[in-house]
């Protein structure tokens, strides 16, 4: 048997190794393309073996500790691994180093992932946990008040010896276990207090992308546990006042939104982002400029805000519909854990991290594609930094601790019922243990 | 390399890399999908996944008549609301009553919540941080129904205590051909169901932890528990009678919270459904 029949074989019916393969084909032909703009560039080479290697164990070799779910990790690493490339190859044209900051920040999300999935598996009775966190949380949510640095008009960053923290991102997870436990326990007053206390930091911080999100959470997931038409529609109504206030009490919301209902007003200062923005993805066609070609770095912090600009101006609209496309089986992905989950909390603590998720996918990639006024939220799992890669890959962790519960719940089930362990027959279960 | 033929290629570069990503997305959703359909089909053979076992009324009032069998899934709340993971609408059960979580080594963890009575294996519990294990065969009083708690194949062993306190010779009980019958057999569990509703008719013939049926002259306000803990014995009342029902204190607000919509007037009720539907987030079943 020849060697390209022997691989073909070994794919047949493992969707997990056909994914992988194709993924790792597409970082690895991408990096080693960059590495030859320019002179020859060996940090190039060193990502195109680096890289795929890294999805290789991070999807197929650490499910083998515990019965994650292989698709969603497939899709987060992929997301990840694409804001490496994006931003190694902007470094090539500007000189900066966002690209080699974002692979640590890559390893530190992992860590961050493999941690909450650990949190979710094996912590039985969280009431004493509950507390604790949401103490911690409340007080690194103010810290921004008191020593924070003001970005772009919202004061939420902190900085800690040299490297900046933005602790609204991590409190996400905080926040999303505070409203899962006492959701799950049918208590209204704790969570209720619990959000209000973290949005009205952030109003206070100016950071009204992030309570947007924040916000939005918090009334899906008081639907979905109780059901209550009536209470949400009275929080969407409430939210859209807040919103009315915020128009009228800060002054950069006003700016944004009059950017966002015509940039081309102001196009050389208040608009030349969003202007710069519309122009990439034009420029960029169907099918892109190229790897590494083109004029991404004009667009004002390209890094963060706009990287879906940047992508669709290198890869093309058709590469970037596709990526949405990711994003969308991600959500679906968390939408399916959530609903096979056994206990009520693990149901809404993984579609609250489906929500936040979605959501934030919504708000910046509505933003850069002028739908609805930009914000400063980032794009979860691509754009530059490091609190939000651990925030995305912390609630990737929670995802993913739910589904290797129901998991094994479910092995259980079977087992119990056939009095066998026929684990590979199981939906999701891993092929290769 | 220089820039023109770095252009080139990575101009032509493009399509390989939209192809790549077509497979990548396309290969994402086939998995997407096919595994959705391999869970459906493998539920079907799984009719009690998620669940752990079953509450069933074996002594109900004019709202919840005996046999009927409550799922029990792994975690939730038992209460009077429909938006309950168990909606138990016997009188006297409030609209939140009691927290429940499934361990596979302890058994039913039952909590009620702020305020709330229930009797688990005739133990009184008032109010939250008291808690009490059930297992297979285990009996919880919520509000004017009692239940016998019967965890399905392969739960009935969960908590400790389960193996030496079955309540039920079932072998007995069962007619021969079902005495080896696993315990998610439908007719096993219809002739359990059946055997356990002939046990609550017949309550002075059954194990003495169980207790007897209730005497209709005793007044529940005479009640005062027994002293002795080291048993779920029947409640002894203060003229030395027994009664099965637990106490409701004249003094003790917290108990009478659970008399929620029971001796209320219309309007009170009224107020208090509003109430439930606009704040609680439930509908009354």
């Amino acid at each position: 048997m020849s060697r390209s029949s022997r691989f073909t074989k070994s794919l047949r019916g493992r969707p997990d190794r056909k994914l992988v393969s194709a993924i790792m084909l597409f970082f690895f032909s991408a990096f080693f393309l960059l590495a030859f703009k320019g002179e020859l560039n060996w940090q190039g080479f060193m990502l195109a073996a680096v890289v795929p290697l890294l999805i290789y164990i991070a999807t197929m070799w650490l499910p083998r500790f515990f019965p994650a779910d292989k698709l969603l990790l497939s899709i987060a690493n992929f997301l990840c691994a694409l804001g490496v490339l994006v931003l190694y190859s902007t470094d090539l044209i500007k000189g900066t180093n966002y690209g080699m900051q974002q692979a640590v920040y890559y390893g530190a999300g992992i860590l961050a992932m493999l941690f909450c999935i650990l949190l979710v598996r094996y912590i039985r009775y969280w009431r004493v946990f509950i507390y604790i966190i949401a103490v911690c949380a409340l007080g690194l949510m103010a810290l921004p008040l008191a020593f924070g640095t003001e970005v772009y008009g919202a004061t939420n960053w902190i900085v800690i010896s040299g490297i900046s923290l933005q602790p609204s991102e991590i409190v996400k997870l905080a926040l999303l276990l505070v409203l899962s436990y006492y959701m799950s326990r049918r208590r209204f007053w704790p969570w209720l207090i619990f959000a209000v206390l973290c949005m009205g930091v952030l109003m206070f911080q100016a950071d009204l992308g992030t309570a947007l999100i924040y916000y939005m959470t918090t009334l899906l997931l008081y639907y979905a546990s109780t059901g209550n038409l009536w209470m949400t529609g009275l929080g969407l109504l409430g939210g859209a006042g807040s919103a009315v206030y915020g128009y009228f009490k800060f002054a950069h919301v006003k700016r944004r939104i009059a950017v966002w209902r015509n940039p081309w007003m102001d196009f050389e200062n208040t608009g030349y982002q969003i202007v710069q923005i519309l122009m990439a993805i034009a420029s960029g066609g169907l099918f892109g400029m190229g790897l590494g070609l083109g004029y991404p770095t004009i667009i004002p912090v390209y890094q963060t805000d706009a990287i879906f600009a940047v992508i669709c101006e290198q890869f093309g609209i058709i590469f970037g519909v596709l990526v949405l496309c990711m994003y969308g089986i991600l959500i679906l992905r968390g939408a399916f854990i959530a609903r096979n989950a056994r206990r009520s909390f693990h149901g809404l603590l993984a579609l609250g991290a489906t929500i936040m998720l979605g959501l934030q996918t919504f708000v910046i990639i509505g933003g850069v594609l002028k739908l609805i006024p930009l914000t400063g939220v980032t794009m979860p799992f691509v754009s530059a930094g490091g609190t939000s890669m651990v925030s995305c890959m912390g609630l990737i962790g929670l995802l993913q601790g739910v589904a290797t519960v129901n998991q094994d719940d479910l092995t259980y089930d079977y087992e119990v019922s056939h009095n066998r362990a026929d684990e590979e027959s199981l939906p999701f279960a891993n092929p290769d243990t | 390399m220089p820039d023109e033929l770095y252009e080139i290629i990575a101009l032509a570069a493009r399509y390989w890399f939209l192809l790549l990503m077509v497979i990548i997305a396309w290969r994402s959703y086939r998995w997407f999908a096919k595994d959705r359909k391999k869970f459906k089909r493998r539920l079907k053979l799984l009719p009690d996944a998620g669940y752990v076992g079953e509450l069933v009324v074996v002594q109900g009032d004019e709202f919840v008549s005996r046999g009927t069998c409550l799922p029990v899934s792994r975690e939730g709340v038992l209460g009077y609301l429909r938006s309950n993971d168990i909606c138990l609408t016997a009188g006297g059960v409030a609209n939140r009553h009691l927290w429940y979580s499934f361990d596979d080594t302890d058994g039913l963890l039952v909590e009620p919540l702020r305020g709330r009575m229930i009797v688990a294996d005739g133990r009184e519990l008032v109010g939250k941080k008291m808690r009490a294990y059930l297992s297979h065969g285990s009996t919880l009083v919520v509000g004017q129904a009692k239940m016998r708690l019967r965890m399905f194949s392969g739960f009935e062993y969960a908590g400790e205590v389960a193996a030496q306190r079955l309540p039920l010779d079932e072998a007995d009980m069962l007619p021969e051909e079902l005495a080896d019958a696993p315990h998610n057999d439908p007719v096993r569990r219809m002739h359990e169901i059946a055997a356990w509703q002939t046990m609550t008719e017949d309550e002075a013939e059954e194990p003495a932890f169980y207790p007897p049926e209730m005497d209709d002259d005793d007044d529940a306000d005479d009640y005062d528990p027994p002293m002795d803990d080291s048993g779920p014995d029947a409640y002894v009342t203060q003229d030395g009678s027994q009664t099965f029902y637990p106490p409701v204190l004249d003094d003790d607000e917290e108990i009478l919270k659970r008399e929620e919509y029971v001796g209320e007037d219309e309007a009170e009720t009224m107020k208090r459904v509003v109430w439930d539907k606009l704040f609680r987030g439930g509908k009354k079943p």
